[in-house]
Parts: C-alpha cells; sequence; structure tokens
C-alpha cells in the first residue's frame, strides 16, 4: 500500500515530522534551521522547578514547529 | 556546568531596577502583561497543551523576544499566568548574559543542555527567577504601606492566623495566589516561617 500523500507538499512534510517524532527522533531539517533555536525555551517554569528531559524537549520542538508552519 | 552567581542582594536589586525602569507610578497591581508586550517589546503568546503534554507552564524563548504561557493557563489562571510572565522576565533579567555565553549554540547541543548543568545549579536558577518575579509583583515598599494602611504598623514575625483578617484582600489587591503573598510576608519577617 503506497501513501497517496504528494512529496513536498505540506501534509508530505508534516507526515514525516510525526513519523520522525514518533520515533522519538528529530526531522534533519529542523536539526540545521537557525530558526527552530532562537524559538526554543532559554527557560520554563514548571511546577516543581525541575528540567524537561530529552523526549519532552523533543516533544516541544514538535509542538512548536507546527505551531510555526 | 555552574550557573550565575547571584546573592539574593543581587536579585532584590534587579527587581527595583526593573520597576524603577518601566513602572514608576508604585499603581496595583503591577501591570507585567503590559510592560512585557508594551515597554520591553516581548512577544506574548498563548498555546494550548503546553501544561498538559510537557509540564510547562511557561518559557521564553532562546532569543529572548517572545513569551509564550499555556493557553488554558492563561484563561483559567490569571494570577498564576501572571506570576509565570513575571518569573520568565526574572530569567531575561537575571540570566539572559549567563545563557548567551553558557547556552547551546545548536539543536543536538541543547537536547543535552539541562543534563550539562548541575542541578544545584538548576535548583538556584528557578530560585532566583521565583524570587524576582514575587518580589516585582510584591513590591517591598508597596507591601509595607497596605500593612500600615491597615493596623499603622509594620508587624514582625507574627503568627499568620493572628494577621489572616488584615491581609485576606491582599491577593486580590497584588493580583497573586494567597501562596506568593505568604511567600512574601514571611520573607520580608512580617509572619514566622515555621507556623
Amino acid at each position: 500500500m503506497s501513501l497517496k500523500i504528494p512529496r513536498d507538499s505540506e501534509e508530505w512534510t508534516t507526515f514525516f515530522d510525526l513519523a520522525h517524532a514518533a520515533k522519538g527522533k528529530v526531522p534533519a531539517d529542523l536539526l540545521e534551521s537557525p530558526h527552530i533555536l532562537s524559538i526554543l525555551p532559554a527557560f520554563y517554569r514548571t511546577a516543581r522547578g525541575e528540567k524537561m528531559d530529552k523526549e519532552k524537549i523533543k516533544k516541544l520542538i514538535e509542538l512548536l514547529s507546527n505551531v510555526n508552519k | 556546568m555552574q550557573g550565575p552567581d547571584l546573592k539574593f542582594s543581587d536579585v532584590l536589586k534587579a527587581a527595583n531596577n526593573f520597576l524603577s525602569s518601566y513602572h514608576l507610578s508604585s499603581s496595583l497591581p503591577i501591570p507585567i502583561e503590559e510592560i512585557v508586550e508594551h515597554k520591553m517589546n516581548i512577544s506574548l503568546f498563548a498555546i494550548p497543551n503546553i501544561k498538559p503534554l510537557l509540564g510547562i507552564d511557561a518559557f521564553i524563548s532562546a532569543d529572548f523576544t517572545q513569551l509564550t504561557v499555556d493557553e488554558n493557563c492563561f484563561i483559567k489562571f490569571p494570577e498564576r499566568t501572571r506570576f509565570s510572565i513575571a518569573h520568565e522576565i526574572g530569567h531575561l533579567v537575571l540570566h539572559k548574559e549567563w545563557y548567551t555565553s553558557h547556552g547551546p549554540k545548536n539543536l543536538a547541543d541543547y537536547l543535552n543542555f539541562p543534563d550539562r548543568i548541575d542541578n544545584q545549579a538548576y535548583k538556584y536558577i528557578e530560585i532566583q527567577a521565583h524570587t524576582f518575579a514575587g518580589l516585582v509583583l510584591v513590591p517591598r515598599k508597596l507591601l509595607l504601606e497596605e500593612l500600615r494602611k491597615r493596623l499603622g504598623r509594620i508587624p514582625a514575625m507574627e503568627s499568620p492566623e493572628m494577621l489572616a483578617a488584615v491581609v485576606q484582600d491582599l491577593p486580590e489587591i497584588f493580583k497573586v495566589s494567597d501562596a506568593v503573598i505568604l511567600r512574601r510576608l514571611q520573607k520580608e519577617g512580617i509572619i514566622k516561617f515555621n507556623s
């Protein structure tokens, strides 16, 4: 069964971003984007002042990249 | 990695400088949202689900131009949101220089950055921002004035029960939670810590 998503379409990009996120990987184009680093948190407030773990940081990157599309 | 070397007196000075720069009128509540958006030109955003998904109330971006809060918290808990905004501004005022020098330079580095900061140092960074937020939203001078208006004096080391009736409207006046007022009264030596 093939995916009926045109290459280079917005859906194609979203699909691969989500697929990478599901595997816990950050898509390569995001890794290379200078913009993403500037919009990520320098500091954040959590209920008990704890650090975010890597998985949560990856989820946040995914969330912000979708918000900023 | 160690965090910035700041004492309470440094945080107090920074909070007082902040109020002198951005809110000279001393009116209450401190209009932190207006200060951030209109005087500091920082964009405020509310986005959904950062609290339930990630446990984050708010964050300030690495370029220090955007401050984002959880949308649900923004709608339902305005006092908590005001404190979160002041807390993130505390990071900007106190820690921007440190982050610019020591912070991550690429995304791979970013993912490992929290692990590189000593846990105790991280805790102090958070306490410093928290302290800054309390001092900005409940400034010492204005807190003491409110007490003097009610009692004709500044109480010292009283039990919370003794002052409860007198201070019960302070959260509404300062637009912060009861817990923030309690901590500020303790910090100023007005009520006892261990009561």
